[in-house]
């Protein structure tokens, strides 16, 4: 186990140096002046000094290996720059939104699993009958649709033809309460967990098959347990911890997941500050939020498979 | 499957057959081993949830072929109809600039099908290749391809994607190696994994005995026997990438003028939503209807060629 | 089965409490800019259900109030110096007041008294008024104004009013007379120097400790202004929350709290219907008819005083003949391209470099107007008959896509094969306002309110746009317009340049187009001051019952 975590942690940051190499040159390749906002008509143009002092501010001298070793000293050290829009620090302004995006994945992986698990469940149960086939078509609808469409088309029907939820944002101005944040959150957590039910539903569905053809289901069977109890007793039992395992490697997506539903429903998260730094040529921006979807991605994998490994002792993790 | 492959081993160890033989004649020998191709028909004859997929794909790709047939120009606008309600004249009315809504989803849908169908092939490709030699090899080559593979699937691609964009030429063909870019390591993955249990098998061991060099055991041995594999793969290759696309489009960085495709009509379609809803309806119905078929009979292939799923 | 409900409502709850989790996490950043305010009280789980009832009382009160205007994004400072967007420029505006403002027909004074330019327009002297004060009770003076001009003048703040601080590339001289009084000593003459200055939105010295490098400042989230409002709450990327200022010099705002909530475009136009906002901007003809016919919206159009415009590169070698650039202006037809592009009031035809918001703006400049036969007359002569040709537009720019797509068509009639390229906002302006020769046309606009020698002039005297030919004859009317101050001589030189400029085909001039918003019909006051980006003077705003 110790080596396990051992090699896997070496592999990580071989990954994570790869992931800042790659990122780093695409984004210091891209033409367009990251200055560009302090050249706009209406301003003066800058000296040549005046220009260097502010490239040495925000880390753009020297070559783009200069320039890397820069960023990856400082990144090191905790510090991931400042944002070239705003000149505030991108650590700060990374951290203030991750509360958003993370309750809203997590809402979003509460709401999957209560649908997933028994739908899964019965899937699995009534194998190729109609309930399966009911079931598979919606998971097939769940991982084919667009999400960005998904979301306008639920905006239109909740929020203006029955007009009982928001439209967007996180809350209603001047009201705190609990009720009005879920208000906002419950069409972008649906969104999100469309697509993250459909594969839950998949796994718990082939897990099941494979449960039910086990030898304790025959002999619950056999002993006369109804098939409601062998299921909700002993199947689900089983197929719990891998279900969490997934759920773990599908919390590290949760920024990769958030760009486009944030977008849509005006959700002020790193999805939304995302998209403003692709817009404005962030560049210290696009690393620090590359950067910390790429360590959540890969801690969710890392802690799946060390859960898994608990859960199935058959599973040896020293080798690969 | 694995277990019809090494039964063939066994007979493909068989002394006599032992020299020179050819998959093809093996498959001869062994009555109930069927080829890909015929395994396909079986599954598609027992699963009608796959074969009525099949023919909404084929009646989709065949009506984009024949979009030009349509008596409309995509392009050609008509201000004075615009935004027209459907009609005998229009089937499903007209856009914001007075063309041809029914038209103009036949050419989006060239264009996101060649999208979707491009990337997928260069992404099988490049997936193919660095996947054989990456369980092929192992060892050093191996642990280096797979660490690239995790550093593509654990990156935003979105964000790095709309990145890239500003550097390269926004035209297809950059928008088909961009989507492909992000969507190789899925499948090295999977052909990595079944590389390593194939060339364990008896007969590439014995080619390898016999001195046959390494990229002829890959070519001949190992790919012909992930056939299936690819091809389950390359159809959620698709599905992906056509998704893929039409949110980059919406998001205003997919595919550019004058062409569109579907998702960039919906990006237009947006403002639109409230006074011509069929607008944004037409264009995101095709985009689901054509990503679920691909993606269910992805999946019925693959329960079909995969004998622990059923 | 209950079981399973148990289980559902256990998951629900851990749902709610997840995302409750991510409130509080984030609501603390939050900036009151005056200390008496309270914010509202946290919410505990248990209480939900009073605040939610209360939050439907506070909802169906909201029309009267409060304005609520949606804003596509946010700003990221509350400093009107360092904003670049309108969507800051309107967030800011009742925040910060201006010293006057000056259009074609009237000037406007807030925080100055009046103001005065010499004979040979190179000494401005401006006077505040006496007895303003700050949000926070200062005393708003002439050291404010001089500490502003620091700070315009640091370019390491990324301002973008240069003009303010420098003519050309020579700087301004600017002092303290008294403690209302400043000063401006130019380095030559400029006519427009007053209007420029009258826009200045001066911040508070105190607030920043008189250090002009005021971008990384923690002031800059303090929001001490001079406006009818001051800042309440402020939460990035959410809203804005401001309430009327008691103290305010012309009088306290009738509506007592304005908010701008920042919501993407796709969800603002729902948000309007359903009452959430109280506000939202036209881009389209439909909506404007729609929202005209129903009698509980009211819509204002006014001209925006901007001209779009397509502009040939003179860098390519496609207009070595001028020919090709005639016959390209004689094929288009600009009625057919605003009412297609734009659409009913949304715009109006082009007929001058300057807007109908310009001074000296001639509604009897003949523009080139449509005409096919010599067109393909002039494009078979040029060559250019049969050529594919190339035109960028901004992408993020409303009406560009269109209007390229109907020149598109258009040019079809001479056999021109339009090449037509988006290119996203920031990369656009590297492009066009460069020398780059791979390219024939780009679509661009320019903001064009009140004197022309500011914005228009640097349009075409080299500041900007360097790819556009302009002839000498042209460039010396500009130099004469902005050394003379006589009202009529400068209207005769402008009126002949006007005309001059169409000869010249620097640009192909498109489309006035209007500035259209539909508020609710019980706002009134919004069209009292015809400007943009809105409100100017938020006091002239009320709401009727």
């Amino acid at each position: 186990m110790k080596s396990f975590v051992f090699k896997r942690t070496v592999q990580m940051i071989f990954v994570l140096f790869l992931v800042s190499v790659f990122s780093f040159g695409i984004i210091h390749f891209s033409p367009g002046d990251p200055l560009a906002m302090y050249k706009q008509p209406g301003m003066h143009k800058m000296t040549v000094e005046q220009e260097e002092a502010l490239k040495e501010e925000l880390g753009l001298n020297g070559t783009v290996t200069d320039q890397y070793i820069g960023w990856a000293k400082k990144t090191l050290n905790g510090d991931l720059g400042t944002s070239i829009s705003n000149r505030l620090p991108v650590k700060d302004q990374i951290f203030e939104r991750i509360p958003a995006t993370a309750g809203l994945m997590a809402a979003s992986l509460v709401i999957s699993i209560v649908c997933a698990v028994p739908l899964g469940l019965i899937a699995g149960m009534y194998n190729n009958k109609w309930q399966d086939n009911l079931i598979s078509t919606f998971t097939y609808f769940g991982i084919s649709i667009p999400a960005f469409w998904f979301g306008i088309v639920l905006i239109i029907l909740f929020s203006l033809k029955l007009n009982i939820l928001p439209s967007g944002g996180m809350r209603t101005i001047g009201v705190d309460s609990t009720w009005d944040l879920i208000k906002h959150g419950i069409l972008p957590a649906l969104v999100l967990s469309v697509n993250n039910t459909a594969v839950f539903v998949r796994y718990i569905r082939a897990n099941t098959i494979t449960q039910m053809k086990e030898e304790y289901v025959m002999t619950a069977k056999s002993k006369g347990a109804s098939g409601t109890g062998i299921l909700f007793y002993h199947v689900l039992k089983n197929c719990m911890l891998p279900v969490i395992t997934l759920v773990g490697s599908r919390f590290g997506m949760f920024i990769t997941g958030s760009f486009v539903v944030e977008s849509v429903f005006s959700w002020p998260g790193i999805g939304q500050l995302g998209m403003s730094a692709v817009n404005n040529r962030d560049y210290p921006m696009i690393m620090g939020i590359t950067m910390l979807s790429c360590i959540a991605l890969l801690l969710g994998n890392f802690l799946a498979d060390i859960l898994y490994g608990f859960a199935d002792p058959r599973i040896k993790q020293g080798k690969e | 499957m694995a277990r019809l492959i090494s039964e063939i081993n066994k007979a493909a160890l068989n002394r006599e057959l032992f020299r020179r033989i050819t998959r093809e004649k093996v498959n001869q020998d062994i009555g109930p081993e069927r080829t890909t191709w015929q395994n396909l028909k079986a599954v598609f004859l027992s699963n009608k949830a796959a074969l009525c997929c099949l023919i909404i794909l084929v009646i989709i790709i065949i009506a984009s072929l024949c979009a030009p047939l349509s008596p409309y120009d995509p392009d050609e606008m008509d201000l004075v109809n615009k935004m027209a309600a459907p009609s005998a004249e229009h089937i499903l009315g007209t856009d914001e600039m007075g063309r041809d809504e029914l038209t103009r989803v036949l050419y989006g849908g060239r264009v996101s099908l060649l999208v979707g169908v491009l990337s997928m092939l260069v992404s099988v490709i490049v997936g193919v290749f660095l996947g054989t030699v990456s369980g092929y090899c192992g060892g050093k080559t191996d642990v280096i391809l797979m660490r690239i593979v995790d550093m593509f699937q654990s990156v935003p691609s979105l964000l790095l994607i709309i990145v890239i964009y500003s550097i390269v030429p926004p035209t297809m063909t950059t928008l088909v190696f961009m989507l492909a870019m992000f969507s190789w390591p899925s499948v090295a993955r999977i052909v990595r994994a079944q590389t390593l249990t194939v060339k364990e098998r008896d007969y590439v061991l014995a080619a390898k005995t016999l001195g046959v060099s390494h990229h002829i055991i890959i070519i001949k041995h190992i790919i012909p026997n992930m056939t299936s594999q690819i091809i389950v793969a390359a159809s959620l290759a698709i599905a992906n990438a056509i998704l893929d696309e039409s949110t980059l489009s919406f998001l205003g960085y997919g595919v550019q003028l004058p062409k569109s495709s579907w998702g960039s009509m919906l990006q237009g379609a947006q403002q639109w939503m409230l006074y011509d809803p069929l607008l944004a309806l037409v264009p995101g119905i095709f985009i689901l209807l054509t990503v679920l078929c691909f993606n269910i009979i992805g999946d019925a292939l693959q329960q079909a060629l995969d004998p622990k799923l059923n | 089965m209950r079981k399973a409900k148990i289980g559902l409502s256990l998951c629900l709850f851990a749902a709610a409490s997840m995302l409750a989790a991510c409130s509080s996490g984030t609501s603390q950043e939050t900036t009151a800019a005056s200390a008496q305010t309270e914010t509202t009280a946290t919410a505990d789980a248990s209480e939900a259900g009073t605040e939610a009832d209360a939050a439907k009382e506070s909802t169906a009160s909201e029309s009267h109030g409060e304005l609520i205007i949606p804003v596509t994004s946010c700003v990221k400072k509350l400093n009107p110096l360092l904003e670049g967007y309108k969507e800051g420029w309107i967030m800011l505006g009742g925040i910060f007041d201006e010293l006057y403002a000056m259009d074609v027909n009237e000037t406007r004074y807030y925080l100055a008294e009046s103001y005065e330019m010499s004979d040979d327009n190179t000494e401005l002297t401006v006077k505040l008024k006496d007895g303003l004060t700050w949000h926070d009770g200062e005393a708003i003076t002439a050291d404010d104004i001089i500490f502003t001009l620091d700070c315009c003048a640091d370019t390491n703040n990324g301002i973008g009013e240069a003009n303010l601080v420098y003519v050309g590339e020579d700087p301004i001289n600017y002092e303290k007379v008294d403690d209302l009084t400043v000063k401006m000593t130019l380095p030559s003459p400029s006519a427009s120097y007053p209007e420029i200055f009258g826009r200045l939105k001066v911040i508070p010295e105190h607030v920043y400790g008189g250090d002009p490098a005021i971008v990384e400042s923690e002031a800059n989230l303090t929001g001490i202004g001079s406006g009818p409002y001051k800042v309440v709450d402020f939460v990035e990327d959410q809203y804005l929350t401001c309430e009327a200022n008691e103290n305010y010099y012309m009088g306290a705002p009738a509506i007592s709290k304005v908010t701008y909530r920042v919501m993407s475009a796709d969800t603002q136009e729902v948000a309007f219907m359903n009452g959430e906002v109280n506000f939202i901007e036209l881009a389209n003809a439909p909506a404007v008819a729609k929202y005209s016919s129903d009698p509980n919206y009211t819509v204002v159009q006014y001209p925006e005083g901007r001209v779009n415009y397509m502009a040939f590169n003179k860098f390519s070698p496609t207009w070595a003949d001028p020919k090709a650039k005639e016959a390209v202006s004689l094929a288009l037809n600009r009625d057919e391209i605003v009412q297609g592009a734009y659409g009913d009031g949304m715009a109006v035809p082009a007929n001058s470099i300057f807007s109908n918001m310009t001074l000296y703006y001639d509604a009897d400049c003949v523009p080139m107007e449509q005409d096919l036969e010599r067109a393909k007359q002039l494009a078979e002569e040029s060559g250019l008959s049969g050529k594919t040709i190339k035109l960028y537009y901004n992408a993020d720019r409303v009406f560009m896509k269109e209007t390229a797509l109907i020149i598109q068509q258009q040019l079809k009639e001479i056999n021109v094969n339009l090449d037509v390229q988006p290119v996203e906002n920031s990369g656009f302006f590297e492009i066009v306002f460069a020398d780059g020769d791979d390219y024939e046309l780009y679509l661009n606009g320019y903001g064009a309110v009140g004197d022309p020698d500011n914005i228009v002039a640097g349009m075409y005297d080299g500041t900007w746009g360097i790819n556009l030919e302009v002839s000498d004859a042209v460039a010396q009317l500009w130099a004469d317009g902005r050394a003379t101050s006589d009202e009529t001589e400068r209207a005769a030189i402008y009126k002949e340049l006007q005309q001059k400029a169409v000869e010249d085909m620097s640009v192909y001039t498109i489309a006035y187009p209007n500035y259209v918003f539909a508020t609710t019909a019980n706002l009134k006051g919004t069209d009292t001051i015809k400007t943009t980006p809105i409100f100017e003077d938020y006091t002239k705003l009320y709401f009727e019952d």
